[in-house]
């Protein structure tokens, strides 16, 4: 052991005297003065935002081919990106207790965090980032990642010991602002000309609004104890003001909405308040409790990224800073700790988008209490028919959880009641029979996660008032710093019924679902790492996809490879088996026949001259059905992205061609945007792709970020154009 | 219902007959791991891949059930025995058979393996098969061969191959019928000491496509050891655990097959004491 310690303070010294020699520590980031300065170059700060785009794309681009889990990817990426920034002014003492924050945004594995851990307990604490390289379990993803939103101070950091006043929270606390404007631009056939009686008879066809996609955010903060924020949106093709609108119109679209912004949302959050209370949220509001069987909104990644991340670590209350329209909650949430217990309770109310039932004049008595069939989490009131679906029931959700918390054991329970203004009751159908209808849901749940010192157990079992249950069993281990397995065993039952579920799954809805998951990941030499997973899972009842109870599976292959410190090559293999309702209907109409996806991607990246960072990639994907419907798709980029060393600009380009056969075998790649914001089209056909990203830091405070992304198909050009102007103050 | 029972017998007869597993993965450590067997060392390499004995001592007796799809006219069956002779090699003994009463495939086998220093072990095994049917229609029988081979490459990694039947010889008896040609290899990584990876590679001459299959295993405490794997095409869960004493080994195992259904099996390994 004494050993280690001379070890380490010789690499200590020597990384201090590199630092001196060569003066490359960061400017932007602001530090506590505290603590020691961490941040050499070695860790490019293009390359941290780089890595943790990676990371986030390559569940969005799974979630991406699921037409359902779109939305809600983009929501998750986005809100993952607005915590990034606000540790990245607040930054997470690593030598603290907080660094489970961490885990809980998933950017820290659990195993990593016990690594720490440990690391701590034998060698004190820690002094700089460079110390985590020797830590087991911390590669140099993981580490350029935390650079920019970690420091190592003393245990406890004086800001969040201090008492919170007024004087200080308004002299010291931090403003953002960002506004953010896209359009796209589509050579196709304009639509301004139709008159207001064809928008009135086709509600569907027409958008009302101007192509622009609008918002705007504010967020205070104090350190990591207050914030607040407000944020604003409007969708392209949304109406702002209905100046442009004909008079009939005018009143039509008055009766579902005032004119403004579409959607308007804010936050209040406070941690460590007095009377013990640990967490206090008001406004928007996102809940995560136990693995997501029971009550799961907002930040939720699933299998994609392999490893030890499909044991979920709920976040408990956390406030929603972006503007997606998806599920939240919209009240009061605050969470109590008393000695090893914390209780959180909760109440929300919000209107929501439904599809109401057209009325039937025989069922007059039910007209207090209107019927809709389902509920919209979309967002999009573009048209007339959006908007007559716009916020036309209330959603009333209380509920609680309470939690035992000690270093090897923790038991939870969850409870909450739903309640519609309206009674939900979707059009019947077969595959459709066991979804919720009513207006009332109760949910419960009991949670554990129990801890050995290389094997984790967790699992949780939830009920819905129908007594249906549904329950997932999962065991996590680390039989050495650089191995890692998971398997997880999940069940829905068959008539399960949940509205706020974020559990691993493969069905969008969560309901008469069985599976297995096997997850592995290994460093098998220095500089190589392979993660793996495989999925098998089955549907109990029919989906509105297959008509008969049908099954899949699912398996992916990362193998990434660290030539140097300026050169990653990266090959992913995926593959996914699933079942659907045959196309031709010679012989049976709906005969189901299985279909597989499969991509490859050869990824590689390197910096030269140290301010161009070069990647190339290439990606295969192959689609084959068994009624012989098959097809490939193809694409080749080169992304060149310029940071120069000590400038506040940097560029960043791709140009990538495509080629695939049909919609099937379309390929889903990730951009870097706009900060905060998320890009993945999914290409088809043949042609180009090619983006354009600019950013640029004006008096210390402004970042204008700009981007357009052009893609030439033979027959038509789509362009889309992004501003941003991000101001702290 | 004549038309009815020759499209039947024609369907049936249209593939070859012997394209059943004949040459089975046995053992419930491989079950259990995705059955990846090649760079196994186990009583049951003697059926898996003759290489793998060869560094075995004493007397190995190794019984094994396995219950597929929870039928028990798809059961699994087999029995081995293994003596070493210092500084001659191995040999070994085993019996396996897969079905029962109507339907059976049986396999017997003798076979010998040697070790050349650490990096070499060689294996031979020369099989007798048979099939059987029920209600009078004769047994066919047939011998055949398998080669193994496998290589400590470093403290940490083995590979291993094996071939089954390596001459596609047509015999009278078979009515012009093949017997499956097999083809693995593999590799094992024991990454540490409790934790070892195997993947396989399947080929077999009458199949279309390529079996692949992973699996691992954790020594979660000093006696009990957790495993788990997949296969591919067909594709295969499996789990299982293994409970050893001083002697004895129990290993239990659960195979998914999504649209078949479950399988479980269960293998008791016995080692004489070293001599």
């Amino acid at each position: 052991m004494r050993e280690y310690m001379r070890r380490r303070w010789v690499l200590i010294l020597l990384m201090g005297f590199e630092a001196m020699a060569f003066g490359q520590f960061e400017e932007s980031v602001p530090f506590p003065s505290d603590s020691l300065r961490p941040y050499s170059d070695s860790l490019r700060v293009y390359g941290n935002i780089e890595f943790l785009y990676q990371r986030l794309f390559e569940e969005a681009e799974a979630l991406a081919d699921e037409p359902d889990d779109g939305e809600e990817a983009s929501d998750a990426v986005e809100e993952l990106l607005i915590e990034y920034e606000h540790l990245r002014g607040s930054p997470v003492n690593l030598n603290s207790e907080a660094a489970t924050k961490l885990c809980e945004l998933g950017l820290l594995s659990h195993f990593q965090m016990e690594s720490l851990r440990q690391y701590r307990r034998y060698f004190g604490d820690l002094l700089f980032i460079e110390e985590l390289r020797m830590i087991e379990a911390f590669d140099e993803h993981t580490i350029a990642i935390l650079a920019p939103i970690v420091f190592f101070g003393k245990n406890d950091h004086i800001m969040e010991q201090e008492r919170v006043t007024l004087s200080k929270a308004v002299t010291k606390g931090k403003h953002q602002v960002t506004v953010n404007m896209a359009r796209k631009f589509d050579n196709s056939e304009t639509q301004e000309d139709a008159s207001d009686s064809l928008m009135l008879a086709r509600p569907n066809a027409y958008e009302l609004g101007d192509p622009w996609k609008m918002q705007l955010k504010y967020n205070y903060r104090y350190g990591s104890r207050l914030r607040a924020g407000v944020a604003m949106e409007k969708d392209a093709g949304e109406l702002l003001l209905f100046g442009a609108l004909s008079d009939t119109l005018r009143e039509t679209v008055r009766k579902y909405r005032p004119p403004g912004f579409d959607f308007y949302g804010a936050h209040f959050y406070m941690t460590d308040g007095p009377c013990g209370i640990k967490e206090l949220a008001l406004g928007d509001y996102q809940l995560s409790f136990g693995q997501g069987m029971t009550l799961w909104t907002g930040l939720s990644f699933g299998k994609a990224s392999g490893g030890s991340s499909v044991m979920k670590r709920a976040a408990g209350v956390r406030p929603k800073a972006s503007a997606g329209e998806g599920k939240f909650f919209r009240g009061a949430a605050t969470t109590l700790q008393y000695h090893t217990f914390q209780l959180t309770a909760f109440y929300s109310y919000r209107k929501i988008d439904a599809t109401l039932t057209e009325s039937d004049t025989l069922t007059d008595d039910l007209e207090e209490q209107e019927l809709v069939s389902a509920l919209q989490e979309s967002g999009y009131h573009r048209t007339l028919g959006e908007l007559m679906k716009r916020n036309t029931i209330r959603q009333q959700v209380w509920g609680g959880h309470l939690t035992y918390i000690s270093p090897q054991l923790e038991i939870g329970a969850t409870a909450y009641h739903v309640r519609l203004s309206s009674i939900l009751e979707p059009k019947p159908s077969k595959y459709n029979q066991f979804f919720f209808r009513g207006d009332q849901l109760t949910n419960m749940g009991l949670d554990f996660r129990w801890q050995l010192p290389k094997t984790v157990f967790f699992g949780e079992l939830s009920m819905s008032d129908n007594a249906a249950f549904a329950g997932l069993l999962g065991m996590t281990a680390k039989p050495a710093g650089y191995i890692n397995f998971t398997l997880l065993y999940r069940n829905y039952g068959t008539r399960y019924q949940n509205l706020f579920l974020g559990a691993i799954k493969e069905s969008s809805r969560g309901q008469a679902e069985e599976g297995y998951y096997i997850g592995l990941q290994l460093a098998p030499a220095p500089g190589w790492d392979v993660i793996a997973h495989a999925d098998f899972f089955r549907f109990k009842w029919l989906t509105s996809q297959v008509y008969t109870p049908s099954w899949g599976q699912e398996y992916q292959l990362k193998v990434s490879h660290q030539i140097s410190n300026d050169a990653t090559i990266q090959l992913r293999f995926k593959s996914k088996t699933k079942m659907k309702n045959s196309a031709d209907d010679h012989v049976f109409s709906h005969r189901p026949i299985f279909y597989t996806k499969r991509t490859y991607q050869l990824h590689v990246n390197y910096a030269v001259l140290g301010n161009l960072q070069l990647s190339n990639k290439l990606s295969f994907a192959q689609y084959a059905s068994d009624d012989c419907i098959n097809s490939h798709g193809y694409l080749v980029s080169q992304d060149i992205a310029y940071k120069p060393r000590g400038k506040p600009y940097y560029l960043s380009l791709r140009y990538a061609l495509f080629e695939s056969d049909d919609y099937n075998s379309r390929i889903s790649i990730y951009e870097n945007d706009v900060w905060g914001s998320f890009s993945i089209p999914s290409l088809s056909g043949m042609g180009t792709r090619i983006y354009l990203l600019g950013k640029i830091n004006l008096f210390g405070c402004l970042s204008l970020y700009s981007r357009i992304g052009i893609t030439i198909l033979q027959e038509k050009t789509k362009t889309d154009l992004k501003m941003e102007i991000i101001g702290k103050f | 219902m004549k038309k009815i029972l020759f499209i039947a017998l024609w369907m049936l007869l249209r593939h070859p007959l012997w394209a059943t597993d004949l040459f089975r993965v046995s053992g419930g450590r491989a079950a259990a791991m995705g059955r990846t067997s090649v760079c196994e060392r186990s009583v049951w390499s003697l059926q898996n891949n003759p290489a793998g004995m060869a560094f075995l001592n004493s007397w190995h007796l190794g019984l094994y059930y396995e219950n597929q799809w929870l039928l028990r006219e798809t059961a699994f069956k087999a029995g081995a025995a293994i003596k070493s002779v210092p500084n001659v090699g191995c040999f070994g003994v085993s019996v396996q058979q897969f079905g029962g009463g109507q339907y059976s495939e049986s396999r017997l086998g003798l076979a010998y393996a040697r070790g050349f220093g650490p990096y070499l072990q060689l294996g031979l095994s020369a099989d007798y098969l048979l099939l059987h049917w029920g209600e009078g229609y004769p047994n066919r029988g047939a011998f055949s061969i398998s080669l193994g081979m496998q290589s400590q490459l470093t403290e940490r990694l083995r590979a291993g191959a094996c071939i089954f039947h390596p001459i596609p010889v047509k015999t009278a008896t078979l009515n012009g019928d093949q017997l499956p040609v097999v083809m693995r290899f593999g590799l094992a990584f024991q990454c540490v000491d409790d934790f070892v990876v195997q993947v396989d590679v399947e080929k077999d001459r009458l199949r279309s496509g390529v079996r692949l299959s992973g699996g691992f295993e954790y020594l979660l405490l000093k006696q009990f050891s957790l495993r788990a794997g997949i296969q591919h095409n067909p594709d295969i869960l499996s789990f299982g655990a293994a409970y050893s004493m001083r002697h004895l080994k129990v290993d239990v195992a659960a195979q998914m097959h999504q649209m078949l259904g479950a399988s479980v099996q269960i293998g008791i390994n016995y080692e004489f004491e070293r001599q």
